[in-house]
């Protein structure tokens, strides 16, 4: 196991300073990164300050290194709009969109796997029916329906006194506790995602219960209870966790609709408002953060795969 | 060999020259798999040796088997006979043409002449394709004729009625599917059919229908066969020759009867004394070699001689001198003193009956 | 004693393990499939009983089914019994049959890479058929599977007993699966198959460790195959099953040198040996075995049976003595099949 974890952890690193720097070049070479069209213009003293600090006169490598060296020390720049550090900015969203993706995520693994392998011990039943019509409807609506229709029909519902979903649009000067804010949205996201997790629960359950061990684990006398949870639910989700894994990595970069719809303020909606306006470091800060933010995942998801599952290990 | 004759298959056979001149000469086969490893790039790190040094040859209108268990590379030998796997060295000349030489158009048609069946008829026919489909699929991948009888002769000479060839496959039996791959394999007639466990997966009271239609078609159309199998009684009955191989070498060769009646190196001896006959009396006083362990790594094997890990020879008869030449020295696959053609590869090899026919 | 003092292990009057005349049908799309229809036999201390048949002969399922691996809902019992000392299976309530399964009756299987469990260590598999029959902490399980790979030939128990299954080889694989199997010292070990899978050096290992296995703790075997040769030299008796039901049961010399069923017969004669020179040709049994949904009537071997008259066709011929040394034999013609064996054993 060790020199699984070893092995791809350098993997990683070493897709880190690839994409780092294809986002180099993508960045300082695709154009002068501190032009912008807009009435912004960025004062010449500031532009040659910015200049100076990212090494732009200087050899490619130089750059690099100092681009580089700049990541790890956190400094992304100062983005154009509000004169703040990008970092500090992406400090304020990260936690908020970790948040966002984590709940989501917790949501959707949960109705997703219990429906999955009810489905599958009970196939072909009414219920199974229902779930695995009840999917495919869900999948055919496109996320931004759902999230419009959620945020028009629950914001502001109200029960037994008390308001359980924000409104939208936030009143001024209102102060909306975090857990509160995140619950529609995640709740959206979890919708999407729990589909697939359903269906996939479901298609690697159905094969693991026709698995020959878990007929020698009846063989042994294990209860039926046992058998289905210990030997069974244990091998079919395998590839729902591996699912999940790549789930968080993906939302921990933001996810742009959802959170523009229910103004939640993470990284996807910070990342739009960037691009609209043009906000160049925002920009890449983000998706320099992205990147790294998804690559660490994905190692960290195969390693739990290769503990789950010892085949994988194995070369 | 030209277009088909109009009535198939069977037409073209009669008395087909059993001449004895070689049909297929294998030398110095090799087959080495690279194990890729490593962090970022993937070097090679060693070899699988599946088939290492084989030789043999099959004279025209012979049947020679290729007996061994798993691992011992006798499905790769004879996969990279046909060139369905790039030999990594070696020579095979099939009717004095070299295979490894040709060019892919030629071997394209060169592959008319030599024939694949195999082992699992379930997995080895389209389940998409009428039987009519995958066998005019054949003649018209080699560019040969076919007229409204081809397809029933064929089929016919298999003993499948007609009606079946606009059947699709999984409406058919294990045994007659395998009857469909051999009407694929022997449409264009063949002059070398290799055919891989033909009978391994099929129900002991089918095996014998197979077997005797293979033997019949060899009669009628002058094949020559390479039989590979693990079922020693199969290939007892099936064989003129026997080739036996372990850890991707041949450790034994003889004509049929030479090599279950006299066999001189230990593996072919443990081997025979483990299949199971039939006959309780016979069982009964049988003697049993059982081998300890397991087969070694393909990619690691042993120095000196392969099999030393487990001979039972090795362990219980030899001195410590004797040892050590097996350590130390492959043994070559030499003839043994009394058999005609009978070669084995064994340093102290000696006749132990372990079967009385 | 916890959950087995009902029955009474020491009763010296009933077989060890008893099948009466049991049925298991299967409701499908394509109407019923009798897979087991009306088969009966016992087995007793220290014996091997062998179940002989091709595929779809039922073997499998009537095995399955002493065990209570048989799904119920797609499978019905229309009747029948299965006895353990005397004591009634099928009629138990599921948590007592789910307390001998694993202790009393233990079974092998035949492929032991899909039959074990990929993600849990070998040795974890092996504790768990301890502690769940027996209450005892996970120290001492593991130590007994120790020991239990020991006994069963596997080299450096220590280590093996942390890897997982892809790491064994094939022999070793089963190997594991008959210690994990004997972990609780049943009375009767089922094996079903166990071992087509493996090469035939390897099939003598297991075979003899199975042997010796039951000299020493006296265990009931039934060794369910379509390999008459691996049957030759382990069993003590032999049940031929056809299409779902027994067509011929005696002793293994009976069997081999006396049958007295059609289909038996052209079994045996089909057979290529090893120890023979060679035949001119075998002697096949002509057409195939018939699917288990479309059973013919009568006596079910009749459509390829060289013997077979009208009477074959008319009804399902009983399965009764023709020796009297317990052969039975279900077959109309048994009296000319006897006829046609002299005559194949003179020859051969």
């Amino acid at each position: 196991m060790l020199k699984f974890v070893v092995r791809r952890s350098a993997l990683a690193v070493l897709a880190i300073v690839v994409v780092m720097f294809v986002l180099h070049i993508g960045v300082f070479y695709l154009g002068d990164p501190f032009a912008s069209e807009d009435e912004k213009v960025v004062p010449p003293k500031v532009r040659d300050a910015l200049r100076a600090k990212f090494g732009l006169d200087e050899p490619f490598h130089v750059r690099f290194l100092i681009y580089l060296k700049n990541l790890f020390t956190g400094d992304l720049g100062i983005d154009f709009d509000q004169r703040r550090p990008v970092a500090d900015m992406l400090a304020a969203t990260v936690p908020n969109s970790l948040l966002l993706a984590v709940l989501a995520i917790a949501i959707s693994t949960v109705i997703g796997v219990v429906a999955g392998v009810v489905a599958a011990v009970w196939r072909d039943s009414f219920i199974d029916t229902l779930i695995t019509t009840g999917a495919v409807v869900l999948m055919c609506i496109p996320l931004f329906v759902l999230a419009t229709a959620l945020r028009r029909q629950l914001t502001g519902l109200e029960l037994f006194g008390t308001e359980i979903f924000p409104s939208l649009p936030r009143r001024f000067g209102e102060d909306v506790p975090r857990y509160k804010e995140v619950l529609l949205p995640a709740i959206s996201l979890a919708a999407a995602d729990l589909v697939f997790v359903a269906r996939l629960m479901r298609t690697s359950m159905l094969e693991v219960l026709g698995a020959d061990y878990l007929r020698t684990a009846r063989a042994k006398g294990i209860s039926e209870r046992r058998v289905l949870f210990k030997h069974g639910v244990r091998n079919a989700i395998i590839p729902v966790v591996n699912h999940m894994g790549i789930a968080v990595g993906i939302l921990m970069g933001g996810t742009v609709i959802v959170e523009t719809i229910f103004q939640y303020n993470g990284v996807g909606f910070l990342f739009l408002r960037a691009i609209l306006a043009n906000n160049r470091p925002i920009i890449m800060g983000v998706t320099a953060y992205a990147a790294i933010v998804f690559i660490v995942v994905i190692a960290l998801v195969d390693m739990l795969s290769a503990y789950l599952d010892p085949r994988i290990r194995l070369n | 060999m030209g277009e088909v004759p109009e009535s198939g298959a069977a037409a073209a056979g009669g008395a087909a020259a059993v001449d004895g001149a070689p049909m297929l000469e294998v030398t110095d086969l090799v087959k080495h798999f690279p194990i890729r490893s490593g962090i970022f790039f993937k070097r090679t790190i060693g070899h699988v040796k599946a088939v290492d040094g084989v030789s043999f040859t099959v004279r025209r209108g012979q049947t020679v088997a290729l007996v061994g268990e798993s691992g011992c590379g006798k499905s790769t030998t004879a996969r990279a006979i046909l060139r369905l796997l790039e030999p990594t060295s070696g020579r095979v000349t099939l009717d004095g043409v070299d295979i490894n030489k040709l060019s892919k158009d030629k071997l394209r048609r060169a592959r008319r002449d030599m024939q694949i069946i195999f082992q699992d008829p379930y997995a080895s026919l389209n389940p998409r394709m009428t039987i009519r489909q995958i066998l005019s699929e054949k003649y018209q991948l080699m560019g040969a004729e076919i007229t409204k009888s081809t397809i029933s002769d064929l089929l016919d000479t298999v003993g499948l009625a007609e009606e079946y060839a606009d059947r699709y496959p999984h409406e058919f039996s294990g045994g007659q599917r395998q009857r469909i791959g051999i009407a694929r394999a022997i449409a264009l007639n063949p002059k070398f059919v290799v055919l891989d466990e033909p009978v391994s997966a099929l129900d002991v009271s089918i095996q014998a229908q197979i077997v005797n239609l293979l033997e019949d078609l060899q009669d009628e159309l002058g094949l020559t066969y390479l039989f590979i199998a693990h079922d020693l009684s199969v290939v007892r009955h099936i064989s003129d020759r026997v080739a036996v191989m372990y850890l991707g070498g041949i450790v034994e060769i003889a004509d049929r009867d030479d090599l279950f009646d006299r066999p001189h190196h230990p593996y072919t001896q443990a081997l025979i004394s483990a299949v199971p006959i039939p006959d309780p009396e016979v069982e009964r006083v049988r003697e049993t070699i059982v081998l300890r362990g397991d087969v070694p790594n393909p990619a690691n094997p042993p120095s000196g001689c392969r099999f030393r890990t487990r001979c039972w020879k090795f362990e219980q008869q030899l001195t410590e001198a004797e040892r050590q030449v097996c350590i130390e020295q492959p043994p070559p696959l030499d003839p043994v003193p009394a058999g005609r053609e009978h070669r084995a590869a064994c340093h102290y090899a000696a006749v132990r009956e372990v079967v009385r026919a | 004693m916890d959950g087995t003092a009902d029955i009474d292990l020491d009763s010296p009057a009933a077989p060890l393990l008893e099948v009466r005349d049991l049925r298991v049908h299967f409701k499908t799309d394509f109407g019923v499939v009798k897979a087991v229809d009306g088969v009966s036999w016992s087995v007793n201390d220290g014996e091997t009983l062998a179940i002989v048949g091709e595929s779809g002969s039922g073997k499998s399922v009537s095995a399955m089914t002493i065990l209570g691996l048989i799904q119920s809902p797609p499978a019905t019992f229309p009747s029948g019994d299965i006895l353990l000392r005397g004591k009634s299976l099928l009629k138990m309530p599921e948590k007592q049959q789910r307390r001998l399964r694993g202790k009393e009756i233990a079974m092998i299987f035949q492929d032991p890479l899909t039959a074990l469990n990929p993600v849990f260590k070998v040795g974890d598999q092996i504790a768990e058929m301890v502690r769940t029959h027996q209450k005892v902490g996970k120290l001492v399980a593991k130590r007994r599977a120790l020991d239990l790979l020991g006994e069963v030939g596997i080299p450096n128990p220590a280590v093996r007993i942390n890897q997982y299954p892809h790491e064994f080889s094939g022999g070793m694989r089963q190997r594991a699966m008959i210690a994990m199997a004997l972990a609780n010292d049943p009375q009767v070990l089922l094996a079903d198959e166990p071992t087509t899978a493996l090469d035939v050096t390897v099939q003598a290992q297991i075979m003899a460790l199975l042997s010796k296995l039951q000299e020493s703790r006296n265990t009931a075997i039934v060794l369910i195959t379509h390999d008459l040769g691996l049957v030759a030299s382990h069993a003590d008796r032999i049940n031929v099953m056809y299409a779902g039901k027994i067509v011929e049961a005696g002793s293994t010399n009976e069997i081999f040198y006396r049958p007295r069923h059609a289909y038996t017969f052209g079994l045996l004669s089909s057979l290529a040996r090893m120890d023979h020179r060679r035949q001119e040709r075998l002697t096949p049994i002509k057409g195939v075995p018939p699917s288990l949904a479309r059973v013919p009537k009568g006596c079910p071997f009749h459509p390829r049976c060289r013997f077979a008259t009208d009477e074959c066709i008319a009804a399902v011929p009983p399965l009764e003595s023709v020796a009297g040394n317990g052969h039975l034999a279900a077959c109309v013609h048994s009296d000319q099949v006897g006829m046609a064996n002299e005559e194949r054993l003179a020859h051969g």
